[in-house]
């Protein structure tokens, strides 16, 4: 008996040790197929257990009974039951209530939940629904309190980013951008489908971080790593086809001639210049990727083309890209990672940025609505004609825009190492060193010059290196003390930058019909050259420390000691701290109840802007002054070149910002509101000198500006069922800008550099105290008198302000089995716009002798006296609804070969709702870098509507 | 155990190995240079102590009064002179800048800042030079010059100013940022007078290396450069009469060198204002040379097409008057200077555009005379074009011979010498008989003589300020002279800008305290 019993324990004891077997398996996400690491994975009702590995690998001894449970933070917790399986795949849901998002702060990273400042992040899945080329194009109408605005229509050309307004008035207000960690970056040659993440940093406690270069707020970039797992290999394919959206109505040959009078007639049929002038243009955009996991070294590499024909006649840009991130983990404690992107950029015929379409600003498209329509682009020999007497006196735009040929070329190379260290359990060393490189090239030639006459061919040949290098030391100290967490980091930090330029022009070329004479430049009987160096540094120590009480009550600080060779001795070293807190109330509130957590945030912080040239505060002279007293060859000649402050010091931004976040309805609903108050003072301000003191700025600090608004997002899952889900997010911003304090002056008059339309001199925006930024000044317009003469106001005032109040952006991911709908909306509101463009076009005056605006038929309307451009009659409502984007994805299941098939096809910018009569609200003439000087539509390109049809391959 | 051994021995090894890479990056970032040398890259205003440096001070003086295309090269540089009888512009289209200056209507704001940025402009590099004088090592004799001349561009471009918009502010430190008001007339001419008497004192009676007289100032120029300065002087507003007699004795003084200085009245008027004939003679006192192909490109905009009518594709910027044109045309017939008159308008074919004959004007749709002295000579193809190498005059030596007649005869000193001087300028027009004091005054004959011998050069407007002569000669205005019915507006005859230009609104936003 005792046998039996002993035996059939022995059976049993067997049973359930044969019963007893080893499972593994593969832990993914069930969103994009990556291996997850660090996935627990428990017999349940046990406490035995495993952890995925690097690779999502598990291995865990169960018997066929036991159920196995998958848990991981930000995922649904999965149980399955071993049954006979031997190999068990898992693939987690993401659990929206869980998410905990990791953000990168600079020089670190930070649990969402842990946040304490304004911090906005969007990753890859945000914006993968839209077809981009442009990095600047993810971050549109995407995160509150950051305004894209596409400045021009140029393929290539400049975008005007704001972070919660513009602090400066005369200095610049474009954000710092740092990829992964090295500062100053540059966003339009990235590679879009490189990035991760992009966090943009808003309040001052966030950037304060980044001390004197942080008041405009920043741009954090993080590229893609390889993720363990199999190597997966992305290729993803469109085409795009834009066109101008719009034509601007103008008078028929017929028309124009009898509006003309003798001796105008219509020559060789006359011509639709804008029809010469627009054309439809094809985008090719071809990405490839790899990613992957072999032992400790992981890798991301990929490569882009970018082929985009600009909606001009002959502009285009073109952009190849590479990049290699690898990362190793050496030994337990040592990790490296080494990241290279080499571009290069060719951009053909971008003048200033995209800020307008001609080397003459009255040229473009100012003289292509302007040029005499009875006169055709070329006469019957098939030569062109090339000037007319009536219209604009300019050189005919086509033949200018066809006889040119300006390439500019720009090759970066970026390297950045990444060593981290972990000295004891607490404590790391990072290093990192980074690199960039960067040569611009422009070689045009100009065969036809645009201007008021005709001249010789003209050829230019600039170059522009680049070269920057930083060092961080980022030693980190992280201790639980159990309730309190505590985490402090000290940074010490060296940047330098050196850009090296020369130019050479030449003109009046010895033989006749030379074309691209770029090259042969010492063919020009006028030449001219130039060279510089500027040089920069700053040395920076920087501190932080951040406390968590558990987990109710966060704390940060934060000081950075910059000093920068930009100033002087005794100024040069600027302090910015920054301190915030934030509060969960999660424990006020049940699981159950439709609020699930509530956390309060506020911080105060000062940051500054040191974006000013090297040497300015030195005075010196002006080189470029010759003069040919024998009618014949040039003497060197010397000048002055302006007053200089040599006392110049940082302008200083202060913020404080409070906010709140919900998290509602289990964390499908997300809320989050900002409120901030940004004053910046000794504003590195332009202060004109009157021309009998020698005229141009003197630049000091003196000044303040405040910007108070408010940012809200809301992001939403409205549905989500196992066929249908739809993910909405909703951005909104609201800036008020008010200029405090001029320093003792009144106002200041300004206009954008070299812009005059209309051949008015004056200036046309305002500056005063108690005033926004960007006000229009000008005459009133009273309307036409019986002789259908122009009347004004004699006086002028404020007629109008160019920087909006209010944008927002809606964007909709709808799929529907394998179908995928995202709608992007945005809308901008609360500006106006100085129509210049069509000032010029509606009645004489400046280049103009005749209009050619069917504006000048109406009865209405004044057929002389002066064209006051800067008056009522040509400012008008900017604000604007636009569907950025709309596309319509079908995901291919199952095919064999591949991972994941899709096709899509897209449009951008298919409408806009708007009252504005010109091609584009959103386009400006005036540089990208202004925000006194906003909102002037004089021959600004306009944003092409473009269709696209893409396929995304994943093997 | 073995392999945990070697592991640790690894990590060791790797702690090492990262301190020194740490160390040594560490070493040669160490030392951020926060100094800056503006030295590598700037010419600071320290290296203003040599010849060289001040002769390229000078020459940048010059830049600014072209000021690349925009100072003495354009027509707005010479608004004021619009309001002279001699000039007119289109009656519409983009002219309304200087229609206004024409019919001395014009606002702060439609008045052009050309003058004043180019004078200004040259006024602050003439500061700095003559600031600098102290510190400038090198020949004496080439520092005097150039100090000289330096002194001779800001009384100049002062008087320039003067003449254009009246009471201007006076600047004579460089490096300040001081908040001035408008002088006076009195300090103004003061000012002037001194500069140009250090000037007299500084300069040689030649100016070396110059293409032709006059492209660089002399002693005489400066002398000269008085004359005209006192016959301001006598005149309106001051009205000090007792300038005459200065005015006509600098005038005398250089006529009576005017061998040393090598100014003579030139045999082939027409020539003057060509191409070719820019440095083919000596009669240019103080002269502005253009480049149209210097690697510093400065050409002279004020010709060409921008005096050629629609019909032979002209911009019609410049345009004879009409009364005056007629006047001309009998007092050339009449003293027998029609070669003069011939010089001075384009009477034949024009070979551009539908080829309009130039003595046909009156059936142009804009009807005006159009000046041959700024269309240019036919053959060189000036009248193609906007641009070119014509010089313009700011002084000719003729005027300092009927600043004489003129000043002689204002104060009352008349001698032999000043109606020689007069029938000097005459006989060269092609005059054949003497004027005598039975023809008239001489003060009013040299007047009359000037108006003649200067058409369309920009002059005669200044003339009939210092004169106080500007309503009555609008009221000589023709009939047929278009009146602009569109707009309803007629010539002022009096007002705030009658006489001076106002000072450009741009100026008047940074320095409000000019409105006073």
């Amino acid at each position: 008996m005792k046998q039996v019993v002993f035996t059939c324990f022995l059976m049993v004891m067997s049973m359930a040790v044969f019963g007893q077997s080893t499972i593994t398996g593969l832990v993914t996400s069930s969103s994009d197929q990556q291996p997850l690491l660090g996935v627990n994975v428990v017999v349940k009702g046990t406490t035995t257990g495993a952890v995925t590995d690097f690779d999502g690998n598990y291995s865990i001894t169960a018997s066929p009974e036991d159920v196995l449970v998958f848990s991981f933070i930000g995922y649904k917790t999965i149980e399955k039951t071993v049954g006979d399986q031997n190999v068990i795949n898992v693939a987690l849901d993401s659990d929206l209530e869980q998410l905990a998002d990791v953000v990168v702060i600079g020089y670190g990273t930070s649990k969402k939940t842990d946040l304490t400042g304004s911090i906005a992040s969007i990753s890859t899945k945000d914006f993968e629904k839209q077809p981009i080329t442009r990095t600047e194009d993810a971050l549109q109408a995407r995160v509150a309190g950051v305004s894209v605005l596409r400045n021009s229509g140029a393929p290539g050309g400049n975008i005007k980013i704001r972070v919660r307004g513009a602090n400066s008035i005369t200095g610049n207000n474009e954000p710092l951008v740092v990829i992964d960690g090295i500062i100053g970056g540059d966003l339009s040659s990235l590679n879009a489908n490189d990035i991760q993440n992009i966090d943009v940093l808003k309040d001052a406690s966030a950037t304060a971080i980044y001390g004197s270069r942080g008041a405009n707020g920043v741009v954090l970039v993080t590229t893609k790593k390889g993720r363990s797992g199999e190597p997966q290999v992305n290729v993803e394919y469109f085409i795009s086809v834009s066109s101008v959206p719009n034509k601007i109505d103008l008078l028929s040959p017929e028309q124009f001639v009898q509006l003309a009078g003798d001796p105008a007639t219509i020559i060789n049929g006359g011509a639709d210049y804008q029809d010469e002038y627009f054309e439809t243009a094809i985008t090719n955009n071809v990405q490839v990727s790899a990613s992957g996991k072999e032992g400790n070294l992981n890798y991301y590499i990929s490569g882009n083309l970018v082929d985009q024909d600009g909606i001009i006649l002959n502009t285009g840009y073109e952009r190849y890209s590479l990049r290699s991130n690898l990362n190793a983990q050496l030994s337990d404690k040592l990790k490296v990672g080494l990241n290279l992107f080499g571009s290069k950029e060719n951009a053909l015929n971008l003048v200033r940025g995209g800020a307008g379409a001609s080397s003459d600003r009255r040229g473009g498209i100012v003289n292509v609505l302007s040029f005499n329509p009875a006169v055709n682009v070329r006469d019957t020999d098939g030569n062109y004609n090339l000037q007319s007497s009536f219209g604009s006196i300019l050189v005919n735009p086509i033949a200018v825009q066809e006889q040119r040929n300006g390439e500019s070329v720009e090759d970066q190379f970026n390297a950045n190492l990444n060593l981290s260290y972990d000295i004891s359990n607490n404590l790391n060393f990072t290093l990192l060193g980074g690199a960039s490189l960067a040569h611009f090239n422009e070689e045009r030639f100009e065969g036809i010059p645009a201007g008021s006459q005709v001249r010789n061919g003209r050829a230019f040949f600039n170059s522009v290196r680049d070269a920057d290098y930083q060092l961080s030391n980022i030693l980190s100290w992280n201790k639980d003390f159990g309730n309190t967490k505590l985490k402090l980091t000290g940074i010490y930090e060296l940047q330098s930058s050196v850009r090296k330029l020369e130019s050479i022009n030449s003109q009046d070329f010895a033989l006749a019909d030379l074309e691209n004479a770029f090259f042969l430049l010492e063919l020009g009987e006028s030449q001219s050259i130039g060279a510089n160096q500027i040089s920069s540094s700053i040395e920076s120590y920087v501190a932080r420390a951040e406390v968590n009480f558990n987990n109710d009550l966060l704390v940060t600080g934060t000081i950075r000691v910059d000093e920068s060779s930009r100033f002087r001795k005794g100024n040069r070293t600027g302090v910015f701290p920054s301190i915030s807190a934030a509060y969960n109330l999660g424990r006020y509130f049940s699981d159950e109840s439709f609020i699930n957590n509530v956390k309060l945030r506020a911080g105060y912080g000062e940051t500054g802007n040191q974006n000013i040239a090297p040497f300015s505060t030195f005075q010196s002279l002006r080189t470029t002054f010759g003069f040919g007293f024998d009618g014949a060859s040039t003497s060197i000649g010397l000048g002055n070149s302006g007053l200089v402050d040599e006392d110049l010091t940082w302008e200083t931004t202060r913020q404080f910002n409070a906010g709140v976040d919900f998290r509602l309805a289990n964390g499908r609903v997300n809320l989050a509101v900002d409120w901030f108050k940004k004053n910046t003072v000794d504003l590195l301000l332009n202060l004109p000198v009157p021309q009998f003191n020698g005229g141009g700025v003197i630049r000091t600090n003196v000044g303040e500006v405040e910007n108070t608004g408010v940012d809200v997002s809301i992001s939403a899952v409205i549905v989500n069922n196992e066929n249908f889900s739809w993910n909405s997010n909703l951005t909104m911003s609201t800036v008020s800008n008010e200029v405090i304090d001029l320093g003792g002056l009144d106002q200041i008059l300004t206009a954008p550099s070299g812009i005059n339309p209309g051949g008015n001199t004056g200036n046309f925006y305002i500056i005063e105290e108690g005033e926004p930024l960007g006000n229009f000044f000008g005459f009133e317009y009273l309307g036409a008198d019986a002789n259908g003469v122009a009347q004004y106001s004699e006086e002028q005032s404020v007629i109008g302000n160019g920087i909006p109040n209010f944008t927002w952006g809606l964007n909709n991911t709808l799929t529907y089995k394998n179908f995928d709908l995202n709608v992007l909306l945005r809308g901008v509101h609360g500006y106006d716009v100085l129509n210049a463009t069509r000032g010029i076009i509606s009645l004489g005056g400046g280049d103009v002798t005749v209009p050619t605006s069917v504006d000048i038929l109406d009865p209405n309307n004044p057929t002389s006296g002066d064209n006051r451009i800067s008056s009522t009659r040509y400012i008008e409502d900017g604000s604007f609804i636009r569907l950025s984007n709309l596309s319509l994805g079908y995901n291919f299941p199952d095919i064999k070969g591949f991972d994941s098939l899709k096709v899509y096809i897209s449009g951008q910018n298919l409408f806009t709702i708007t009252d504005y009569t010109g091609f584009d609200p959103e386009v400006s003439s005036s540089s990208s870098s202004s925000d006194s000087t906003p909102s002037l539509d004089f021959g600004a390109l306009p944003n092409p509507r473009t269709f696209t049809l893409g396929l995304n391959i994943g093997f | 155990m073995k392999n945990k051994m070697k592991s640790k021995m690894r990590n060791y090894r790797f702690k090492i190995k990262f301190c020194l890479v740490f160390v040594s990056l560490a070493t040669v970032f160490s030392c951020a240079d926060l100094e800056e040398d503006p030295s590598e890259v700037l010419l600071a205003p320290t290296a203003l102590n040599s010849e060289a440096a001040l002769s390229a001070l000078n020459t940048g003086m010059y830049n600014r009064l072209v000021n690349g295309s925009t100072g003495v090269a354009r027509t707005s540089f010479h608004i004021a002179a619009f309001g002279g009888d001699d000039i007119t512009t289109h009656s519409g289209s983009n002219k309304i800048g200087f229609r206004e200056s024409d019919w001395r209507r014009q606002t702060p704001n439609s008045s052009f800042n050309t003058t004043y940025r180019a004078c200004y402009g040259v006024i602050t590099i003439a500061n700095t030079a003559i600031d600098a004088r102290d510190n400038i090592e090198g020949n004496q004799q080439a520092i005097d010059r150039l100090i000289g001349e330096a002194f001779f561009m800001r009384a100049f471009c002062y008087l320039t100013l003067t003449r254009t918009y009246g009471r201007v502010p006076i600047q004579i430190e460089s490096n300040s940022n001081a908040q001035l008001s408008r002088g006076s007339f009195e300090e103004i001419y003061a000012q002037i007078e001194s500069d140009f008497q250090q000037a007299e004192l500084l300069l040689p009676d030649v100016y070396p290396n110059v293409p032709a007289v006059g492209a660089r100032p002399s002693k005489g120029a400066a002398s000269a450069m008085l004359s005209r300065l006192y016959m301001h002087w006598a005149g309106f507003p001051l009205n000090d009469t007792s300038r005459y007699a200065m005015a006509a004795s600098k005038a005398k003084e250089v006529i009576d060198n005017a061998a040393l200085y090598g100014y003579a009245l030139s045999p082939d008027f027409r020539s003057m204002f060509t191409v070719g004939g820019r440095f083919a003679h000596d009669e240019g006192v103080f002269t502005m040379v253009f480049c149209n192909t210097c690697d510093r490109r400065a050409p002279n905009r004020l010709t060409g097409r921008l005096g050629l009518t629609a019909e032979a594709g002209g911009w019609e910027e410049t345009f004879g008057e009409i009364a005056f044109f007629e006047d001309f045309e009998s007092a050339a017939t009449e003293d027998g200077t029609l070669q003069r008159f011939n010089d001075t308008y384009i009477l034949e074919q024009i070979p551009r555009g539908s080829n309009p004959i130039g003595a046909e004007w009156r059936n142009f749709a804009d009807p005006h005379p159009i000046f041959r002295k700024i269309v240019g000579d036919f053959d060189e193809g000036v009248l193609n074009t906007t641009t070119s190498d014509m010089n313009y005059y700011f002084m000719r030596y003729a005027e300092v011979l009927l600043n004489y007649a003129e000043a002689s005869g204002r104060s009352g000193n008349v001698t032999a010498d000043a109606w020689a001087a007069l029938n000097a300028v005459r006989s060269r027009a092609g005059a054949t008989v003497d004027l005598t004091a039975a023809d008239g005054a001489i003060e009013e004959l040299a007047f009359t003589e000037r108006k003649w011998e200067f058409a369309g050069e920009f002059q005669r407007w200044y003339d009939l300020v210092r004169m106080d002569r500007v309503v009555e000669a609008f009221a000589n205005r023709s009939p047929d002279e278009i009146v602009d019915t569109a707009n309803s507006t007629t010539p002022a005859t009096d007002g705030e800008f009658l006489y001076f230009n106002p000072i450009p609104q741009s100026e008047l936003d940074v320095a409000p305290q000019l409105n006073n």
